[in-house]
């Protein structure tokens, strides 16, 4: 559901397998040299083999690239440590948005979760409450191969594991990336409009309406059709159809006003409040003046496919964006994109959002350790993931490593983190993201009125929370 | 149904007189023919009725043991809006996407009545929907019901079916009436069909015209057939899942999220077992209502000839 | 007058045709663009005006979709399930339906009305407490548990104990005098006098079991289990997979119950008449 769903072809999918799993091969033998302590895992997968036959059960949801970096890393494991056997497992069904997340649950509640599974990160509070995670203790430190919880934390990005982390300060799981939302441009269609995407500057959401206000004037046929109805959107936001993406939207906004969904005790909703309510009505003009919500994609993998493809100019996407949807499938944007700084609500306030998804482990596993060693095992390449399947691991001085040197406007890209903040956090995150995505897609598509609509929401968050 | 029901009768009427003489048999033995059958019944459809109802009085998530609290969970549901609006979208879908397939399908079936080019190929035609398999079809009427897609597009109108909080609930009936018009049209054709010949000649003699015909004599004759139409209309819309679940996640703004798919949720999605049970229970007994009447209207117990 | 009066039915069957072929033409149209579709490259797909010929003809595309859609095991899981259901059916209602029709023990009154009442008993209301229960057997995430639960056709035992009651009683009875066990019976006399009406058994249950949503999606776990449904619901979350594959999947989906239409639609459309009894 999150992160980059797209279209793959079967062709792409056979070469990400083949370059993985040569990457899978050597990096076992010769650990990468960026992300120095993570590398450490790598070694340590060589190291004994477990006594007697091990079979673990790991699921992942349907990300095609990273489903197929994990499943050669996968291999690649059990090549180096005879006995242990992985049974891998990428389409989770049930489907639709939140069917991973369901089957998660209720698998842990029938005792059928396997022995290793992926979470999101506003979905984490809600997973460990179960009490069915493996906190990483100190055999589970060893296994990753680091000496204490600090050599683990020191691995990372300051907050890398804050979303997995409950409140007595055990961590329940390793995430294999902390992603943010970049803005990438079509530059053909902003140059038919008259933009060059080379010198135009955009500071700000109200600059980027400018700019494609500008662009959608100067190429209205390809917007608009003969009787004034929109036929392509300049932009459509990533928030339709889907709790997690929408909450990533809106985070991002608020993350620049100030805005919360949440007070700071959790107990009701600010959602309602001036910095919300500037953040959100932002979003609806940008939804409604540049372009129709109603047309188009939906699900924001199509979302992305349609940027990727040219059916819509410009788009909001993870750092994954080319990796994951424009290298693999040879798009024609490849070459003809530009990606800017997220553009601010103020100059001078960054503010993006932050959310990825860990790799943790079954508190019934009777495999534990094992488990862990495969983790440390498949994040311990973080160039050779950022290279094959895009997405960014959440090490330090990502900027250093060759498949970020290697990725087109990487460094404006690593610049986008600034200011990133999680998506909420609260046990009852999965009714609060339905209920405002709901109305987010009301006042998108139908112009419902923001001051009003958000009342009303923060009314039924606080009956939600209180 | 009414089709050949005097026929059947008298045939079940002569099959179920006592028979005289003939070997011994031990009747037991004809429980035990139905044993099989009726352990599954009993464990997969009675057992977990009642279930239902004892689930329904406690909060459990499946991870901590369930905690009775009595009838709190419908006095619940009485105040929660997300129920009285599942309860809306199901009664909204039964009405919009019902009366419009019954119409279609008398339609039909009125034309297809009496011999014409091509009956039995058109009969197929309009039947073919409803056996097509109800998920490639969500699927694919999602793609059908894009604002630019090909259904707004052969009619030159950009109506955004699925997005819109008006809108969605109508589109996903058109689903509804495609798939169930045939149905209701082989129903309504075995009703036209027991309506004798000599009764509508008797009429058109004595100067009767079509509609006059329609309303005095065709519809009356009809009832029982109606009636069954609207039993089985109510248990559809109660069933209604897939179409939501697929094409718009019971979207946009929870507009078409049904009382079925509202069960899932709370249930499969929340873990709110209790809560799931309780309106499980409310529409089990809603069915039952629905089974009672039925049986009575029909009078199932002649009909089956015991 | 006799003339007029032909000309007059020839006008009115004129005006049938007319309509019976516009609404013909409303209810094929969406099947028209879905097979079509799943034929054309994909920027036709959504073509306005509809482009009703692809160009070029791709029949690439379906084992092409098979594959990035990796869609044949679940048709395989789809054929297994349905398949034990069907099986399950024809045994479990037969010998039901013989023991309704051609027993006089006590309580079959009851325990047949009983075995009615379930027809109306939608999934839906039961599936919170039917998953608890499968969950205590274990059964999560298992063919049993995929299978059982929703085997029983109720219609199916009203279905077969209809039929078996028009068999005459005088067979029945002179195999008995032979000496012949009451299961030798049922499967030498009964069964054999039964066939076109477990052909039609056989097909409804195989469509509405083809069909099945709801409970896979509750109980199935992983990949390895998965049904048609499920993987082609899941065709339209997740990752995008392209148009042009989701019709072409969506046709194959649709092959079997119209092969089993074209094979027995005789029975189906007789049997969907008197659905009025159940």
């Amino acid at each position: 559901m999150d992160r980059k769903p797209q279209r793959i072809t079967a062709i792409a999918a056979t070469i990400t397998l083949v370059v993985s799993a040569c990457a899978g091969a050597t990096s076992s033998a010769s650990p990468s040299t960026a992300g120095a302590s993570a590398s450490t895992a790598a070694s340590a997968a060589a190291s004994p083999s477990p006594a007697g036959p091990v079979t673990l059960t790991h699921w992942y949801y349907d990300f095609p690239p990273f489903a197929n970096y994990q499943k050669a890393r996968a291999a690649a494991f059990q090549t180096a440590n005879p006995g242990v056997t992985i049974k891998y497992d990428s389409s989770i069904p049930p489907v639709g948005e939140g069917g991973y997340e369901d089957k998660i649950t209720s698998s842990l509640a029938t005792g059928t979760a396997p022995d290793i599974f992926s979470v999101i990160s506003p979905q984490a509070p809600r997973i460990i409450s179960l009490g069915q995670l493996a906190p990483i203790d100190a055999n589970a430190l060893t296994a990753l191969g680091y000496a204490s919880v600090d050599a683990l934390k020191a691995s990372r990005v300051d907050g890398a594991f804050d979303a997995w982390t409950d409140a007595q300060g055990n961590i329940y799981g390793i995430p294999d990336a902390i992603s943010f939302y970049n803005l990438y441009c079509n530059n053909d269609q902003l140059k038919k409009g008259g933009v060059d995407p080379a010198t135009v500057s955009i500071k700000t959401w109200d600059d980027f309406l400018a700019m494609g206000q500008k662009v959608i004037a100067g190429n209205p046929n390809f917007y608009k059709n003969a009787s004034g109805k929109w036929t392509h959107n300049f932009i459509k936001l990533p928030m339709y159809q889907d709790d997690t993406w929408s909450m990533q939207t809106l985070t991002q906004f608020l993350a620049q006003t100030g805005g919360s969904v949440l007070a700071a005790d959790g107990k009701s909703s600010t959602i309602n409040q001036p910095a919300a309510v500037t953040a959100v009505d932002e979003m609806m003009k940008i939804s409604r003046t540049l372009g129709d919500p109603n047309i188009g994609p939906t699900v924001p993998g199509e979302i992305h496919s349609a940027v990727a493809s040219g059916d819509q100019t410009c788009g909001l996407a993870g750092e994954w964006f080319y990796g994951a949807f424009l290298k693999p499938t040879n798009s024609k944007l490849l070459g003809h994109y530009t990606a800017f700084a997220l553009p601010r609500m103020t100059a001078d306030k960054p503010g993006n959002v932050f959310w990825g998804w860990s790799f943790v482990v079954n508190a019934k596993s009777p495999n534990k350790d094992v488990a862990w060693k495969y983790i440390g095992n498949l994040t311990a390449d973080p160039n050779g993931i950022v290279q094959d399947v895009g997405i960014w691991p959440p090490v330090k001085d990502i900027q250093t490593l060759q498949a970020v040197k290697d990725t087109p406007f990487g460094d404006v890209i690593a610049a986008n983190r600034e200011g990133g903040q999680h998506i909420f956090k609260s046990l009852k995150y999965t009714d609060i993201a339905r209920l405002i995505r709901g109305q987010l897609e009301a006042m998108a598509t139908q112009g419902t009125p923001v001051q009003s609509t958000l009342d009303q929401v923060a009314q039924q968050i606080n009956d939600i929370v209180k | 149904m009414a089709v050949d029901t005097a026929r059947a009768r008298s045939k079940l009427l002569g099959l179920s007189l006592p028979r005289r003489g003939g070997p011994a048999t031990n009747e037991s033995t004809g429980l035990l023919f139905t044993l099989p059958i009726i352990f599954l019944f009993v464990a997969f459809n009675l057992l977990p009725t009642v279930y239902a109802f004892v689930v329904s009085l406690t909060t459990y998530n499946l991870f901590t043991p369930p905690t009775f609290v009595g009838f709190e969970n419908y006095l619940d549901l009485l105040g929660n809006r997300n129920f009285w609006q599942a309860v809306g979208v199901t009664v909204g879908y039964t009405l919009l996407f019902g009366p419009a397939s019954w119409i279609l399908g008398f339609l039909i079936a009125m034309l297809l009545k009496d011999t014409i080019v091509g009956r039995d190929l058109f009969r197929s035609v309009f039947f073919v929907p409803t056996i097509l398999s109800s998920v490639a079809m969500a699927v694919t009427w999602a793609l059908l019901l894009r604002l630019n897609g090909p259904i707004n597009g052969v009619l030159d109108i950009s109506v955004p079916w699925l997005t819109n909080t008006q809108t969605a609930l109508l589109g996903i009936s058109l689903l509804g009436i495609w798939q169930s018009a045939g149905w209701f049209m082989v129903i309504f054709l075995a009703g036209l069909a027991s309506i004798p010949e000599s009764l509508t000649e008797a009429a058109r003699i004595d100067g009767a015209g079509t509609l006059a015909l329609l309303r005095h004599i065709t519809l009356p004759l009809l009832r029982p057939v109606f009636a069954v139409v609207v039993v089985q209309t109510i248990v559809a819309g109660l069933r209604v899942f897939s179409p939501m679940f697929i094409m718009t996640g019971g979207g946009p703004a929870n507009s078409t999220r049904s009382v079925a798919m509202l069960i899932y949720q709370e249930g499969l999605r929340d873990l709110r077992m209790g809560s799931a049970a309780a309106i499980s229970v409310i529409g089990f007994v809603f069915i039952l209502a629905l089974t009672v009447i039925y049986f009575r209207v029909f009078r199932v117990r002649e009909e089956i000839g015991y | 007058m006799a003339r007029s009066k032909w000309l007059r039915r020839q006008s009115t069957n004129l005006v049938r045709l007319a309509v019976l072929l516009a609404l013909a033409a409303v209810t094929l149209f969406p099947l028209a663009w879905i097979v079509t579709g799943s034929l054309k490259p994909l920027e036709q797909v959504f073509a306005i005006p509809v482009q009703w010929v692809p160009d070029p003809i791709q029949p690439q595309n379906y084992p092409d979709a098979i594959q990035a859609t990796d869609f044949s095991r679940p048709l395989l899981n789809s054929v297994i399930v349905t398949s034990s259901q069907v099986a399950i059916n024809l045994v479990l209602c037969s010998l039901a339906g013989f023991g309704f029709a051609k027993y006089r023990f006590r309580g079959r009154e009851q325990l047949f009305l009983g075995v009615l009442a379930m027809t109306l008993l939608p999934l839906q209301v039961i599936m919170i407490p039917l998953f608890l229960i499968v969950k205590g057997l274990g059964w999560v995430n298992t063919y049993q548990g995929l299978i059982l639960p929703t085997a029983a056709s109720a219609f199916g035992v009203f279905f077969m104990r209809q039929y078996i009651s028009t068999i005459p009683s005088d067979y029945v009875d002179a195999a008995r005098v032979d000496g012949a066990s009451e299961l030798t019976i049922f499967r030498k006399v009964v069964i054999p006098q039964c066939i076109p009406a477990l052909v039609t058994l056989g097909v409804m249950v195989g469509l509405s079991s083809w069909d099945e949503f709801l409970w896979p999606l509750i109980v199935v776990g992983g990949r390895e289990l998965a049904t048609a449904p499920l993987a082609m619901a899941q065709l339209r979350s997740l990752y995008q997979t392209p148009f042009h594959f989701i019709l072409a999947v969506a046709v194959v989906m649709v092959i079997p119950p119209l092969l089993a239409f074209l094979f027995a639609q005789r029975q189906i459309i007789q049997s969907v008449s008197q659905t009025g009894i159940k």
